[in-house]
């Protein structure tokens, strides 16, 4: 375990002086940001909108941000940042370096998978935040808003979701997303064509959910933006954040395999 | 605790790509402990896939590697503890400095933080550690990754071509670190290289890959045994071209540019044709093997194609 955690201290230490962490900032700043300035240039407008479908102006607040977060941007900066990160080894040709260490590549592969994971996690935490910050400094600006009078909150076609579950519906939704492109980093050497196809995927995903394809649920690209106008089934997970799990499950052991058997510095 | 099993054993090792021609072909290296082992071979010869396999990163098609008695692939922790290496470009991480590179491999390694300042005035960059890598020259990046793979005083040191690109100020502090290394510390050195000039000057040990097939593998003094052995030498006399009139008709001589070439079969020989110069009243200057340690390499390579 000590071995583990020292690997993933590395891992921490190979982000300094790199745009990781800016770039997982201003990426989860944009979208609350673009927003609470759109509202607030029009903050009558849409005072009037927010507060003629709903008492709890949260609601409607979460979802114009989160159709914005899930549409194509957030699946871009998890594609962008994983990239950057997988390609500093590449950089600075240190896989041959790596494998002559007193490590075993099983501490490896899982604190560099541990490391994409966290950066995940930090996106999600600071949206959040963001999302919260931006929603109350909305409401000093403007207080007809009322957003210190009630919970965040999330709602779609009548149906009201916390906050709280939405958000971990979200984190799943990017699970095989985030499982192929940690197998692809280390398969393909180049960044850019790793990148390609991440666009690729992404836009595939884009047209089939303009086009309505019900397929879209099980394609891996297709997860996030099946959570724009979010409407909550009758079971916590979906078919798309099952099909998700059983994706990124998936990665992840083609992943470990390739890694542990196949992959040569 | 301070092995006493030789640090490198190969048998038979064969490597090819796949769908490949062979690279690697019977491979049978012995390194023992202590020595100045200098792997050397022209470019292309198959050294830096040795390397790579005898570090585990490549996988061999035939044969086995040994690291002090224990074969590869095995567990890292219990393989690596002991050993450093560079092989190719050192590994360095530009936009962190060079503490920073060496605080990664330190962490790695289990080491504690004061031997980053010994292996920093070791290769003598105490001054430049709080730089950014990027920021360094060719020589500072060099003696970075040989700092690298100096660090927890390991007892086999695995060095792939260390001098590559070094002007000859750099050259000459990377052998007398070597040296210094092998010598204050007993450890066991494997350094490849294409320079048999520098090899020549630190190697205990050497072997000669060509073709990736293995044509000799001795001490310095068994190679120059077979330079002695193959007996052609120069002469420089105050009159070469009269010299040669003399000598033709009983020795195969040749007149070169400034000197003559001779090929004889004994030692014996050398000593009469020097006392018939001198006899007929001519002065030599100069008799030494004509085939240097540049020219035995290049003919044994040579000879090796040819077979």
């Amino acid at each position: 375990m000590k071995k583990l955690t020292t690997v993933y201290t590395i891992e921490l230490i190979k982000l300094k002086n790199t745009s990781t962490f800016g770039l997982i900032s201003l990426g989860a700043l944009f979208i609350p940001l673009f927003l609470d300035i759109t509202v607030s240039s029009r903050w009558k407008m849409y005072s009037k909108a927010f507060t003629d479908v709903n008492e709890n102006n949260w609601l409607d607040y979460s979802r114009k941000l989160f159709n914005g977060v899930h549409f194509i941007f957030l699946p871009l900066l998890l594609i962008i940042i994983i990239a950057l990160v997988s390609n500093i080894e590449y950089k600075s040709n240190g896989w041959k370096h790596l494998f002559v260490m007193p490590v075993s590549r099983n501490k490896i592969f899982i604190s560099k998978f541990l490391m994409i994971e966290s950066l995940a996690l930090q996106i999600y935490c600071l949206i959040t935040l963001f999302y919260l910050v931006g929603g109350h400094i909305l409401d000093l600006l403007h207080p007809v808003f009322n957003f210190s009078k009630y919970p965040p909150g999330y709602q779609y076609g009548g149906i009201h979701t916390d906050i709280i579950p939405y958000l971990i519906k979200s984190f799943l939704s990017v699970q095989a997303l985030i499982a192929i492109h940690f197998w692809l980093s280390f398969r393909i050497k180049n960044t850019f064509t790793v990148l390609a196809i991440g666009l690729g995927g992404v836009v595939m995903a884009v047209g089939m959910f303009i086009g309505h394809w019900e397929s879209l649920a099980y394609f891996p690209y297709g997860s996030p933006l099946l959570l724009c106008n979010y409407r909550s089934g009758a079971h916590f997970l979906d078919d798309f954040l099952v099909s998700s799990i059983v994706y990124a499950l998936f990665g992840i052991i083609a992943a470990y395999i390739d890694f542990i058997r196949f992959f040569n510095a | 605790m301070l092995s006493k099993l030789n640090p490198i054993v190969t048998k038979n090792l064969e490597f090819k790509y796949k769908k490949g021609a062979i690279l690697l072909k019977d491979i049978n290296l012995s390194v023992s402990k202590g020595s100045i082992y200098g792997f050397l071979g022209p470019n292309g010869a198959g050294k830096t896939t040795t390397m790579r396999l005898l570090l585990g990163l490549l996988k061999s098609n035939a044969g086995s590697v040994e690291l002090f008695g224990k074969p590869l692939p095995g567990k890292p922790s219990a393989i690596f503890a002991n050993i450093g290496a560079l092989v190719e470009q050192p590994s360095l991480y530009e936009h962190l400095t060079g503490y920073d590179n060496l605080d990664i491999t330190r962490r790695l390694k289990g080491l504690d933080r004061k031997s980053i300042d010994n292996v920093l005035e070791t290769v003598n960059l105490t001054a430049v550690a709080q730089k950014k890598v990027k920021a360094y020259s060719l020589g500072m990046k060099q003696r970075l990754g040989i700092a690298l793979a100096l660090l927890g005083e390991p007892e086999l040191l695995i060095l792939d071509e260390p001098v590559n690109g070094l002007d000859p100020a750099g050259m000459v502090e990377i052998r007398n670190l070597i040296l210094k290394l092998n010598q204050e510390r007993s450890m066991t050195i494997f350094i490849s290289s294409h320079l048999l000039s520098e090899i020549q000057r630190i190697a205990t040990e050497i072997s000669i890959l060509n073709m990736g097939q293995v044509i000799f593998q001795g001490t310095i003094a068994d190679l120059e045994s077979i330079q002695h052995s193959r007996l052609h030498i120069s002469i420089d006399t105050e009159d070469n071209a009269r010299a040669f009139e003399l000598l033709k008709t009983h020795y195969q001589v040749t007149l070169e540019d400034k000197h003559l070439s001779a090929s004889v079969t004994s030692k014996t020989d050398i000593g009469d044709i020097i006392s018939t110069l001198v006899n007929n009243g001519i002065r030599v200057y100069e008799a030494f093997p004509a085939e240097s340690f540049e020219t035995l390499f290049l003919n044994l390579t040579k000879d090796h194609l040819l077979q």
